[in-house]
C-alpha cells in the first residue's frame, strides 16, 4: 500500500520535473534561418584612414537553394564594420557561419592583429574558420568568388589543399597559436587571381602580425614537409641520367613523412639537425627510367634526398634573411633551455645553423611498368 | 535534541563519490587553466598535484575529526560542543551561508556562461526562476533525490568530458611541456593555491557524513574519487597547455571550451554548445547539494525548518542574480568566495582537528581521574 502511494507521488514529480525542463526549452531567442543574415566571408581592406569590409552573405530563399548577396562598407576600423554594414541589410547579421576572412595585400602588411583578435573573441566564431591573404585587394578577390556562386568556395579551397595538396594545416585557431607562441611566427594561404579565377598560389608568411614574405607552392611543401605529415603533397624532383646534358623532371608524391629536429647547441648562435624521413610514390616519370629495376629506383630516391636538402637549406636560409620563423625553431630552442630569451634568440636567428638530412624511400610506383 | 537520522534516510557509503564529484567539479573546470599558470606557466601541471594532495590530508582530517565522538558527528554539533552556544552557532550560521553563497556563485557564473555563449539577449529572470524551482523540488526530496541527480551528472559528465577533451589529440604540441622545470617553487606554489579553488566542494562530507551507512568505510571512496578529479584536472591542464600556447592561454576565458571546439562532428558544427547545454544538470547538482548542506546546518544549528531556509536561500538567490549584471562584480564575488573557501578548509578544518582531538584527551583524562 504504502508502495503504491509512493509511485503516485513519484508520478506526480516525474509530471513536474517534465514540465518544468519543458519550459526551459522555450526561453531561447529565436533565429529563423531566412530572417538573419548570415555573413560566410569577410574581405578586409586597407584604404585611406580606415577599412573596406566586404562580405559574402548567402540568402537561404528555398531549401538547398542559396542566392549570394556582396555587400561593401567602410568604416574607421574593422570594430565598426558590422554595425555599418548592418545598415544595409534588411535582416540582423549573425557571424556563427563565417568560414573565411580574407586580408587584402595592404591590410595584411599594415598588420592583422586586432582583426584576428576580434575574430577570436567572439565565441560565435568557430576556430576552425580560415585567414587568408590576397595578393590585390580582397574585395576583389571575393568578387570572383562571388561569381562561383558558393559562399565557401576559399574556405573549401583551403581545406581541400590541406588534406589533399602542399598547403600546411592551418585554421583560425592554429595561426593563434603561432602568433601568441614564443619563438614561432605564423603563416596564411595566399592567394591571386589567374585567368579570372582564384588560384592559391603559395603560403603568406608573417613577421609578428605584419604580411612580409610570400612563397610559392613548393616552399609551401617543404613547410608541410618540416612541420607535419606532408602526406598527398607532391613536387616535381629533377633526376639526372649520367649520359644525358639536362635536368628531367619526375611527379613525387609524399605518402607519409616525419622530421625529427635534434638541438645540438641551444646557443646563441643555436645550432640544430633536421631529419626528414619520406615514403613517396612516383609514377611519372621520363621515358628513360624503368620503374621495375631497383638501381633506377635507388637513383630517384637519392635525387628526392638531394633535392630536398639541397631545397630545405636553402628555404631555411630564405626564411633567415626575412626574418620569419614559421617552423617554431625558437619554440624548438625554448624548450631546450633552461633561460630563454626570445630577443637574444631574435638577434642571433640569421647565425642559427642547420644540418639536414633526408631519407627517402618510394614505396609505391603506380600500376604500370 | 535529537540528531538520530532514520536508517532508511541514509546512503551506501560508495555512494558517496557522487555528490563529491559534482561538488568539487563545477563550472571551474572549463576555465581554470587561465589561473592556475598565471605564475607557474607550463610548469602548473605541478601545483594540480600538491594541491590534490594538500586536499587528501584535509579529507583524512574531516574523517577523523567527525569519527572521534559518537555523539558528534556532523560539524553543526561539533561546533556547538566545542566553541560553546555563542561563538558555536556564529560558525554555524557562517557555515550555511558560505554553502549558500558558493551555491549563488556556482550559478551565476554558469549564467553568464549561457549568456556570453548562446543567448547573449536573454532574460534571465523567469530561467532562474524555473532552474531554482528544479532547485527547490531537488532538495525538498531530502538527500537521496539530491544524491539521485548528483549520480545522474555525474555519469554525463564522464561520458561527455573526456571524449570530448581527447578529441584534441591531433592538436596537441608536447613540447610545451619542455622544459620541465623552469619555475621556482614559489611560483609553483603561488598557482597551488590559485588551483585549491577548485577543489572546494568536498566540505560538504562536514555534513553528508552521518547520512553514510557505516561512514568509516567512505573513507576509502572519498579518496578515490579525489584522486580520480585531481586526475581529472590534471590531464585537462596538460592537454591544454599542449593546444594553447601559454599567451595564448592567458587570452582565453574559457579554455575547455574552446577546446572542445576546435572539433567538427557530423550534425553538430560546434561542439561547445553541446557541451554547455549538458552542463545544465551538473548546475542543478551542484546548487542542490550546496543547497541541502546549508539547510541542513540550519536545521541542526538552530532548528530552522528546512523547507524555509531553501525556499529563502533560493529567493536570494535569484535576486541577487536579478540585482548584479556585471561581470567584474560577479568576479569579485567569486574571488572573495574562493578566499573564504581557502580560509575554510586551510585554517578552520585543521583547527576544528585539533580542538575534537584535545578535547577528546581531555575528556579522557577527566574520566581517568574520577
Amino acid at each position: 500500500m504504502i508502495w503504491k502511494a509512493g509511485m503516485t507521488v513519484l508520478k506526480v514529480k516525474v509530471l513536474l520535473m517534465l514540465v518544468l525542463s519543458a519550459l526551459l526549452t522555450a526561453c531561447g531567442d529565436t533565429n529563423i534561418v531566412n530572417s538573419i543574415k548570415f555573413v560566410q566571408t569577410i574581405g578586409y581592406d586597407a584604404v585611406e584612414n580606415g577599412v573596406t569590409s566586404s562580405a559574402i552573405i548567402a540568402n537561404y530563399e528555398e531549401q538547398g537553394k542559396s542566392k549570394l548577396e556582396f555587400y561593401v562598407t567602410e568604416s574607421k576600423s574593422i570594430y565598426d564594420s558590422m554595425p555599418k554594414l548592418n545598415m544595409k541589410l534588411d535582416f540582423p547579421i549573425e557571424y556563427g557561419q563565417l568560414r573565411m576572412a580574407l586580408f587584402g595585400e595592404r591590410f595584411a602588411r599594415k598588420g592583422i592583429k586586432t582583426a584576428i583578435e576580434s575574430l577570436i573573441r567572439d565565441p560565435k566564431i568557430s576556430s576552425r574558420a580560415h585567414l587568408g591573404v590576397a595578393d590585390t585587394e580582397a574585395l576583389k578577390m571575393l568578387n570572383i568568388a562571388e561569381n562561383r556562386n558558393d559562399p565557401y568556395f576559399m574556405s573549401d579551397m583551403i581545406e581541400q589543399n590541406i588534406r589533399y595538396g602542399n598547403l600546411p594545416r592551418i585554421n583560425l585557431h592554429l595561426t593563434f597559436f603561432d602568433f601568441y607562441g614564443s619563438g614561432r611566427d605564423f603563416f596564411l594561404p595566399h592567394f591571386t587571381e589567374e585567368r579570372g579565377e582564384i588560384k592559391l598560389d603559395g603560403i603568406a608568411l608573417f613577421k609578428e602580425d605584419k604580411f612580409k614574405t610570400k612563397i610559392g607552392i613548393r616552399d609551401s611543401f617543404l613547410m608541410k614537409l618540416l612541420t607535419e605529415d606532408s602526406s598527398n603533397g607532391s613536387i616535381m624532383v629533377p633526376v639526372k641520367a649520367s649520359d644525358q646534358a639536362g635536368d628531367e623532371y619526375f611527379l613525387m608524391n609524399s605518402i607519409h613523412s616525419k622530421a625529427t629536429y635534434k638541438v645540438i647547441q641551444t646557443g646563441p648562435p643555436a645550432s640544430i639537425d633536421i631529419r626528414v624521413k619520406l615514403d613517396a610514390q612516383v609514377k611519372d616519370v621520363p621515358q628513360w627510367i624503368d620503374l621495375t629495376s631497383s638501381e633506377q629506383l635507388a637513383l630517384l630516391e637519392t635525387s628526392i634526398e638531394t633535392y630536398c636538402r639541397t631545397e630545405i637549406r636553402k628555404f631555411i636560409a630564405l626564411l633567415q634573411s626575412n626574418d620569419v620563423d614559421p617552423l617554431g625553431l625558437g619554440d624548438l630552442i625554448r624548450s631546450r633551455s633552461k633561460e630563454w630569451n626570445p630577443q637574444e634568440f631574435q638577434k642571433h636567428y640569421k647565425e642559427l645553423s642547420a644540418t639536414v638530412s633526408v631519407t627517402a624511400r618510394i614505396i609505391r610506383t603506380g600500376a604500370g611498368g | 535534541m535529537n540528531n538520530d537520522i532514520s536508517e532508511k534516510y541514509k546512503i551506501s557509503p560508495y555512494l558517496i563519490i557522487f555528490p563529491l564529484y559534482v561538488s568539487m567539479v563545477g563550472i571551474g573546470v572549463l576555465s581554470y587553466q587561465r589561473t592556475v599558470i598565471k605564475h607557474a606557466g607550463y610548469n602548473a601541471w605541478i601545483s594540480v598535484i600538491l594541491t590534490g594532495f594538500s586536499i587528501h590530508i584535509l579529507i583524512w582530517m574531516i574523517y577523523k575529526l567527525l569519527s572521534v565522538s559518537e555523539d558528534a558527528n556532523d560539524i553543526a554539533t561539533i561546533n556547538k560542543k566545542l566553541f560553546g552556544k555563542i561563538v558555536g552557532s556564529f560558525f554555524n550560521a557562517a557555515i550555511a551561508l558560505y554553502f549558500v553563497f558558493g551555491a549563488f556563485v556556482k550559478f551565476k557564473v554558469y549564467i553568464e556562461l549561457i549568456q556570453v555563449w548562446m543567448f547573449p539577449s536573454m532574460n534571465f529572470l523567469y530561467v532562474s526562476i524555473i532552474i531554482l524551482l528544479l532547485v527547490y523540488y531537488a532538495v525538498s526530496g531530502g538527500l537521496r533525490s539530491v544524491l539521485g541527480i548528483a549520480v545522474w551528472a555525474t555519469m554525463i559528465s564522464c561520458v561527455s568530458i573526456i571524449p570530448q577533451v581527447s578529441l584534441t589529440f591531433p592538436y596537441l604540441h608536447p613540447l610545451n611541456l619542455l622544459p620541465l622545470w623552469n619555475h621556482s617553487l614559489a611560483e609553483v606554489l603561488l598557482s597551488s593555491k590559485d588551483m585549491a579553488f577548485n577543489f572546494l566542494g568536498f566540505e560538504i562530507l562536514l555534513l553528508f557524513y552521518p547520512f553514510v551507512k557505516t561512514p568509516e568505510k567512505s573513507q576509502k571512496w572519498a579518496h578515490l574519487i579525489l584522486f580520480m578529479v585531481m586526475l581529472l584536472y590534471l590531464v585537462i591542464l596538460v592537454l591544454a597547455l599542449m593546444f594553447f600556447t601559454e599567451e595564448q592561454l592567458r587570452h582565453s576565458i574559457w579554455p575547455t571550451l574552446n577546446m572542445i571546439g576546435i572539433f567538427e562532428i557530423p550534425l553538430l558544427q560546434r561542439l561547445e554548445y553541446f557541451a554547455i547545454s549538458l552542463w545544465f544538470i551538473k548546475i542543478i547538482a551542484g546548487i542542490s547539494i550546496y543547497a541541502w548542506s546549508a539547510c541542513r546546518a540550519t536545521k541542526i544549528a538552530f532548528r530552522i525548518r528546512p523547507r524555509l531556509f531553501l525556499a529563502m536561500s533560493l529567493i536570494a538567490i535569484t535576486i541577487l542574480c536579478e540585482v548584479i549584471r556585471d561581470h567584474r562584480t560577479v568576479e569579485k564575488l567569486s574571488a572573495v568566495y574562493s578566499e573564504v573557501g581557502l580560509y575554510f578548509i586551510y585554517v578552520y578544518i585543521p583547527l576544528v582537528w585539533i580542538g575534537v582531538l584535545v578535547r577528546q584527551r581531555w575528556v579522557a583524562h577527566l574520566r581517568g581521574s574520577r
